[in-house]
């Protein structure tokens, strides 16, 4: 629990501005959607654009102006999140054990075992202040200027987000363990993630790349999907399973590996 | 007790440690000295749980340094030789939180703080090299532990801080402490140590008393003459010639009272002593590693 705690305080400044930064972006943009509907001219730009492109964001044009949700899903969660997700997770598990921060604790009577449970722990609990206080923020817009959201999509696609955090979190935690040299960790890192997410949007561009899905964790997390009524079991399930398999590898990585720091 | 037998890390061919082996008893101090990427570093990693031995073995008081590392930490203060603290930590912060990690002292914290005088509210990144040392050093010594780990601890510090933390370690020394203790700075070691060890490319060169070590080693020094005349005069009796300047080496207190006697036969414009005694028997070994 120290453990916990010291490294919650040590990493809560970022965290909660990561958190309560996208959490006004969402409150604000759902503010002032209902003034955005009455204009029209999202949707008219929307329409004005080629349906390629808006493939490509996971776009569609008939509901991204329904509801604000409908909105964010290709706004906020098509692109923004994906790329916030990679940040977050980098920095959050990757970096002490590459700067060698991590050496602070690696002195103390601690396990290697312990240090990853507390690490998977600030994993969990930033995830839960990411994705909830982005919902939190949305639910009060909602009371506040009569949105008409749907609490019920709004929380499953925030557990669908906070999952594919969880995984990115832990899968860049594995990758960092892997490498002695931070530089190679943090490439390594940054360019699985970018594949992932360049394989994405790439599978929008036109049906014969739809393959290209199956090689991103974030095709796990397919927002607009999700709102025109897709199961999203399936992907829970996956994400979760996922979560299981590498965080098992962290523990198995982590207390066998060589530290150089 | 430290013990560490056959220990070998292989890296590749040539790099890492190979059949490292030595013991610091209670009460003692060991030097442990070697060119940069010698492998004093990785034999102390060992120490510390951070890597696992190819072969040989690592012990802290009986204690396996992998296999029970959580023992071995609880028994070990343990002084980085990178001190890589979050950098937007304060000083405070640190010490705190090493409070909630480890078994520590009030009293000693205290005494640390009052002799490693710094700026504690100070964050970590606004900090110099020396003042993160020196809360390195308080850390380390905040607890109360049978065995210390020091890298490069005088590393960053000024003369005045060099030598209380010279006067400390001889303090835990006498205490019963056994320390170990890597370093470049030869008067450190020479005030401190026991015994003493040279380790290059990754194997033991030679591990001695110190006091063997300071019996055996030579000491330099450079005698200035009038003129030219005067220096070849001399050199033709004892040393090497440079110019004006005289160069002799001498090992034994015999060798050294023949000097002077001769020196009193001379016209001596000047008399200097050379690198410490230490430093040049080592510097020789590093030369060679070069």
């Amino acid at each position: 629990m120290v453990l916990v705690s010291s490294l919650f305080k040590q990493n809560r400044g970022w965290i909660l501005g990561y958190a309560l930064g996208t959490s006004v972006y969402l409150f604000f943009l759902a503010a002032i959607f209902p003034s955005i509907q009455e204009t029209g001219l999202i949707e008219g730009k929307l329409d004005s654009l080629p349906p390629e492109l808006l493939d490509v964001f996971k776009i569609d044009p008939n509901l991204a102006m329904d509801n604000v949700i409908n909105l964010l899903a290709g706004n906020y969660y098509g692109l923004i999140f994906y790329v916030l997700a990679i940040l977050f997770a980098s920095r959050l598990m990757a970096k002490p054990v590459d700067s060698g921060e991590v050496m602070l604790y690696m002195a103390a009577p601690i396990s290697r075992s312990g240090y990853v449970t507390a690490s998977i722990a600030l994993l969990v609990i930033a995830t839960v202040l990411f994705v909830g206080l982005n919902g939190l923020s949305l639910m009060l817009a909602n009371v506040l200027f009569y949105l008409n959201i749907d609490s019920g999509l709004l929380w499953t696609l925030q557990l669908n987000a906070g999952l594919i955090l969880l995984v990115l979190g832990s899968l860049a935690y594995v990758l960092a363990s892997l490498f002695d040299d931070s530089t190679r960790s943090y490439m390594v890192t940054g360019g699985i993630f970018s594949i992932f997410l360049i394989a994405n949007i790439f599978s929008g561009f036109s049906d014969q790349l739809d393959w290209l899905r199956n090689l991103s964790i974030f095709s796990l997390f397919d927002a607009n999907a999700l709102i025109q009524g897709d199961s999203v079991w399936l992907s829970l399930f996956w994400l979760t399973a996922l979560n299981v398999l590498i965080i098992v590898s962290c523990y198995g990585w982590f207390t066998r590996k060589d530290l150089t720091i | 007790m430290i013990q560490i037998e056959k220990l070998t890390k292989r890296f590749d061919q040539t790099h890492g440690i190979f059949d490292v082996s030595f013991r610091v008893e209670p009460g003692t101090v060991f030097g442990f000295i070697g060119p940069n990427g010698a492998g004093k570093s990785t034999t102390i990693r060992h120490l510390m749980g951070l890597l696992h031995a190819d072969s040989g073995k690592a012990t802290v008081m009986g204690h396996d340094c992998w296999k029970e590392t959580e023992t071995v930490k609880a028994l070990v203060g343990y002084l980085p030789g990178e001190i890589n603290y979050p950098q937007d930590m304060t000083g405070e912060e640190v010490i705190r939180l090493t409070r909630r990690l480890h078994v520590t002292s009030a009293e000693r914290e205290r005494q640390l703080l009052d002799v490693f005088a710094f700026d504690t509210g100070l964050k970590v990144r606004k900090m110099s090299k020396g003042m993160k040392q020196k809360l390195a050093i308080v850390t380390c010594f905040m607890k109360d532990v049978p065995v210390y780990v020091l890298d490069e601890p005088t590393s960053g510090l000024d003369p005045l801080m060099q030598e209380r933390l010279v006067d400390w370690v001889l303090a835990e020394k006498a205490a019963g402490k056994a320390i170990l203790m890597s370093s470049h700075h030869f008067p450190e070691m020479e005030k401190t140590c026991d015994r003493a060890a040279l380790i290059r490319d990754g194997r033991m060169i030679i591990e001695e008393e110190m006091a063997e070590l300071k019996r055996r080693s030579k000491k330099t020094y450079r005698i200035g003459m009038k003129d030219e005349a005067a220096a070849i005069k001399l050199s033709e009796q004892i040393g090497t010639r440079e110019q004006t300047f005289v160069t002799v080496s001498l090992s034994t207190s015999e060798e050294l009272n023949g000097l002077i006697e001769l020196l009193a036969r001379h016209d001596i414009a000047s008399l200097t002593s050379g690198t410490d005694e230490l430093e040049h028997m080592f510097m020789q070994y590093y030369g060679e590693a070069t």
